[in-house]
């Protein structure tokens, strides 16, 4: 089976006028196939944002070579953006749109027809829970709604990748629980998903295999058991301390 | 990235993202009041304020005051004034401190003293009406006082002179309009579109938005042209919805028979067809050119805030060229057709007038074309730096300035106003000797102490790092372009602030007087500037702001300072100028020598080479060629270029310290 995403020795580094360049993320390689939740680990800071950023076309990689649903991140960057779908905790929504705008104007952006966006929309607000707002205005809503808005907004299109950067931050417990399903039924739906996290708990219930990042660079990666072998340790705190001070 | 589009999915996209923001502008109540309604309010309202204003004047209404000791022949010519005059004492001034009385006016021989209460409106009204009986009682007092002396003098040759202005009150409210209109139209257009503007880009990246859209498959180019066209729409709207307000206004006066203002605008015929037409030709480029600065200024902020901190300087840049099109001499000459913002409020002025030709409209509307055209390519190019995108992510410094940075700023002030006074007297005492003292001593020596009292490294605050040749080679090019570019400039200030003429000649006046020797001169006008302002400016100061500003908020705050250091309005805007270039070649060289270099370079072609230059060109009948404005295009051009080939050196790369 061909991987959705492929990076090899993808590198970031940030210009800086003071102080020369800034190393987001260095030498980073992994693959991820459909059907797969692959964690990607580490600190804040540790380069998981700038990765993803990378892999999203947001961020141009200063070295190294990054495939999505078989397009080149660098040389067919709208060919990556239409197989995607991203959601990071500082993706924002437009507050003065409701959901239903909101999500019909970025299905138009997709040029999905008219029609088939506004049954998709349908099945969305039915899928999420959020028929009854979809005609609030989003900064009326609540956080959890507008993450569920969130979530809507990225997979609209219906894309064979999700890219989701942290999507459980600043949530509740009970909003959190929602968007773990939601990857959860991804999942069983064939989807490919990079998620990125540093809470463990999060990695232990969702991931099929993890990379642990640290400083930018990729410090090792594997599914849970290999990287408990790989350490001796049992609990996930302990195995990450020991892959990161190690 | 490739971010290509065919034509026509390329204006169905900028049309999907129109329509979007559209939406969201108008959703916005207060900016939809503040930008499009209030106007609509605000000059029947004015109108009605300064008419209510104007009923306080009222000259019908009759004021009580009390006369003391003047003669029957003064009360003649009280008549027609409206004032109901009592003989009185000037015991009775009681009466005017409890009100029973506005004013007491008491005659003591050639004496008149005016008894009133300034805190009084109709005590006030009634002095201005008494001073009127007062001045025509003076000039018939005179003339029997030199007809009593034998002098036979005919009424005539002392009457007042009384103009009478011919032209039409509709004429010269065109005229007045003509003046006023294009300022207000490019203040209204900057001010009406900038809430869109800011909101759709730079509120954007602050809300994460932009962030989530560029995941999308959209070209970066479709939505900057999509929000562009937002803030055309909204600048023409609340361009439209002032000129609806002052048609409301004038629709009142005609209403109420009353001219609305003192200026008598309202009575300003209605432009005909032909002139309304020419009018929209050149607001519609001056929109799309203000829709553009707007827009750029959105997308290099990183934030809502951000943005509007540059709206207010943005905005006062434009004032002196919109004085150039105030200033009762200026015409539309080629030169000032090519000026942005300049070129389309004279052309305006001139429809106004009636006097516009054809070639100046054309070359007005059409450059203006040409720089909202250059203008929204550069935000389009913002719009794929990563680092703008990403908006919440600042580099040191962001959009505040730290405690450091502000320690700096204030260090800069106190010594402009320490210099002011201090220079200022030492250099009236002894003219060279306060020269040396003030840029060697006043000057060089708090630049040098100032980084070692706040600890900064000494080496790298100060830039003194070994210069690449590229730049030093560079360095006599830059500044023969910003000499031809000063004179380009003060052509054109001369229009709107002409620069007094000795101050033209000072330097020359400075050789004569003193005697100077070319190589004192040389040590006093080139290489101590050269040296002393660069440690200070491009130095200490520069040194201290750029780690914790952006590079381009840094160039901007040392030319300010630089521009306010040389305590002259006539020269703040091109020092400033030089200074904001001098700014970029230092970050651009890494190193102040170049800068040494470009300022005494620059120092010596204004003190000895230009005044020559000019001549020899005066000789061979090109004297216009230095000032003409494809010279000061080229030299814009070449100034550009040569910042550009300007390289730094290369940088260590760091890890990222957990960020």
């Amino acid at each position: 089976m061909a991987p959705s995403i492929e990076a090899v020795g993808l590198t970031k580094i940030f210009h800086d006028p003071h102080s020369g360049g800034i190393v987001a993320a260095s030498d980073i390689s992994f693959e991820c196939y459909p059907g797969e939740i692959f964690g990607l680990l580490g600190c804040n800071g540790a380069g998981k944002s700038t990765t993803l950023r990378m892999l999203s076309t947001i961020l141009r990689p200063t070295r190294g070579v990054a495939r999505v649903a078989g397009h080149d991140v660098v040389k067919d960057s709208l060919g990556v953006r239409r197989s995607i779908g991203y959601l990071s905790a500082s993706t924002g929504l437009y507050g003065r749109l409701t959901p239903r705008e909101t999500l019909e104007y970025f299905g138009g952006l997709h040029g999905i027809d008219k029609v088939k966006l506004r049954g998709r929309i349908d099945e969305l607000l039915c899928l999420l829970g959020i028929e009854e707002f979809a005609g609030v205005r989003c900064e009326k809503l609540s956080t959890g709604m507008k993450q569920k808005v969130s979530i809507a907004r990225a997979i609209v299109h219906d894309p064979p990748v999700l890219i989701l950067d942290e999507p459980t931050l600043g949530l509740d417990v009970l909003v959190s629980s929602v968007m773990i399903r939601f990857v959860a039924e991804c999942r069983e739906r064939g989807k490919c998903i990079v998620f990125s996290t540093h809470i463990l708990s999060e990695v232990e219930k969702l991931c099929d295999r993890v990379a642990v990042i640290h400083r930018g660079t990729l410090r090792a990666s594997g599914t849970l058991k290999e990287l408990r072998e790989r350490t001796g340790k049992t609990f996930m705190d302990d195995v990450f301390m020991s892959l990161v001070e190690g | 990235m490739t971010e290509e589009a065919r034509p026509w999915a390329s204006v169905m996209g900028s049309w999907h993202i129109f329509r979007k923001e559209i939406l969201e502008v108008l959703r916005d109540r207060r900016a939809v009041f503040v930008a499009f309604v209030l106007p609509l309010l605000l000059y029947p309202l004015l109108y009605l304020w300064l008419g209510a204003i104007a009923n306080l004047r009222d000259e019908k209404r009759p004021l009580s005051i009390g006369v003391a000791g003047a003669g029957d022949d003064f009360f003649v010519h009280l008549s027609g004034l409206n004032l109901k005059v009592e003989r009185r004492m000037l015991s009775d001034i009681e009466d005017v401190r409890e009100g029973d009385l506005v004013v007491l006016a008491h005659f003591e021989g050639a004496r008149v003293t005016l008894y009133h209460r300034a805190t009084d409106l109709w005590s006030r009204e009634a002095l201005r009406r008494l001073r009127v009986a007062l001045d025509a009682y003076r000039d018939v007092r005179i003339f029997h006082r030199l007809a009593e002396k034998g002098r036979n003098v005919e009424p005539s040759r002392i009457a007042a002179i009384d103009p009478v202005d011919l032209s039409s009150p509709e004429a010269r409210a065109s005229t007045t309009l003509g003046k006023i209109l294009p300022f207000l139209l490019v203040i209204i257009l900057l001010t009406g579109g900038s809430f869109a503007a800011i909101d759709v880009i730079a509120g954007e990246k602050e809300r994460g938005t932009l962030e989530a859209l560029f995941v999308h498959p959209v070209d970066r180019k479709l939505v900057v042209r999509g929000k562009f066209f937002v803030v055309f729409a909204a600048s023409f709207v609340a361009l439209g919805s002032n000129l609806i307000g002052l048609l409301l206004a004038q629709g009142l006066s005609a209403f109420l028979g009353r001219p609305v203002d003192s200026l008598g605008l309202t009575q300003a015929a209605i432009p005909g067809p032909w002139v309304a037409i020419g009018i929209f030709l050149l607001t519609g480029p001056l929109a799309l050119l203000t829709s553009g600065i707007l827009i750029l200024i959105s997308a290099y902020a990183r934030s809502f805030r951000e943005a509007q901190t540059y709206l207010l300087p943005v905005t006062l840049l434009t004032l002196p060229l919109l004085l150039l099109a105030v200033a009762p001499e200026a015409t539309l000459s080629s030169a000032v057709a090519i000026v942005p913002l300049a070129n389309a409020a004279l052309a305006i002025r001139e429809l106004l007038e009636g006097r516009l030709t054809v070639v100046p409209f054309l070359i007005a509307s059409s450059t203006s074309l040409l720089y909202a055209w250059l203008v929204l390519r550069n935000a389009q190019t913002l719009l794929l730096r990563e680092d703008l995108v990403l908006g919440v992510e600042e580099p040191p410094g962001g959009s505040s300035l730290d405690v450091r940075a502000r320690r700096a700023l204030f260090f800069a002030g106190g010594l402009l106003g320490v210099l002011y006074f201090a220079a200022s007297s030492i250099q009236s005492w002894n003219l060279l000797l306060g020269l040396t003292i003030t840029l060697w001593g006043l000057v060089l020596v708090p630049a040098l102490i100032y980084p070692w009292i706040v600890g900064s490294p000494f080496l790298e605050t100060l830039a003194l790092r070994t210069p690449s040749l590229r730049s030093l080679l560079l360095g006599p090019l830059v500044a023969a372009s910003l000499v031809v570019l000063n004179a380009a400039y003060l052509g054109l200030q001369d229009q709107f602030l002409p620069m007094p003429i000795e101050l033209e000649n000072i330097f020359r006046e400075l050789l004569l007087r003193h005697q100077m020797s070319p190589p004192l001169a040389v040590f006093l006008f080139v290489v101590s500037p050269g040296i002393c302002e660069e440690l200070l400016w491009r130095g200490t100061f520069q040194g201290e702001l750029e780690p914790r500003a952006r590079p381009i908020r840094t160039a901007l705050w040392v030319g300010f300072f630089f521009g306010l250091f040389h305590f002259s309005i006539y020269r703040l805007f091109p020092t400033a100028a030089v200074g904001f270039v001098l700014a970029l070649v230092r970050q651009r060289a890494g190193s102040i020598f170049p800068c040494m270099l470009i300022h005494a370079t620059y120092n010596a072609m204004l003190c000895f080479g230009l005044e020559a230059l000019l001549e020899r060109l005066k000789e061979a009948g090109l004297s216009g060629l230095l000032t003409h404005p494809f010279t000061a295009a080229l030299a814009l051009c070449v100034l550009v270029l040569s910042i550009r080939a300007l390289r730094a050196r290369s940088l260590p790369v760091r890890e990222m310290a957990g960020g």
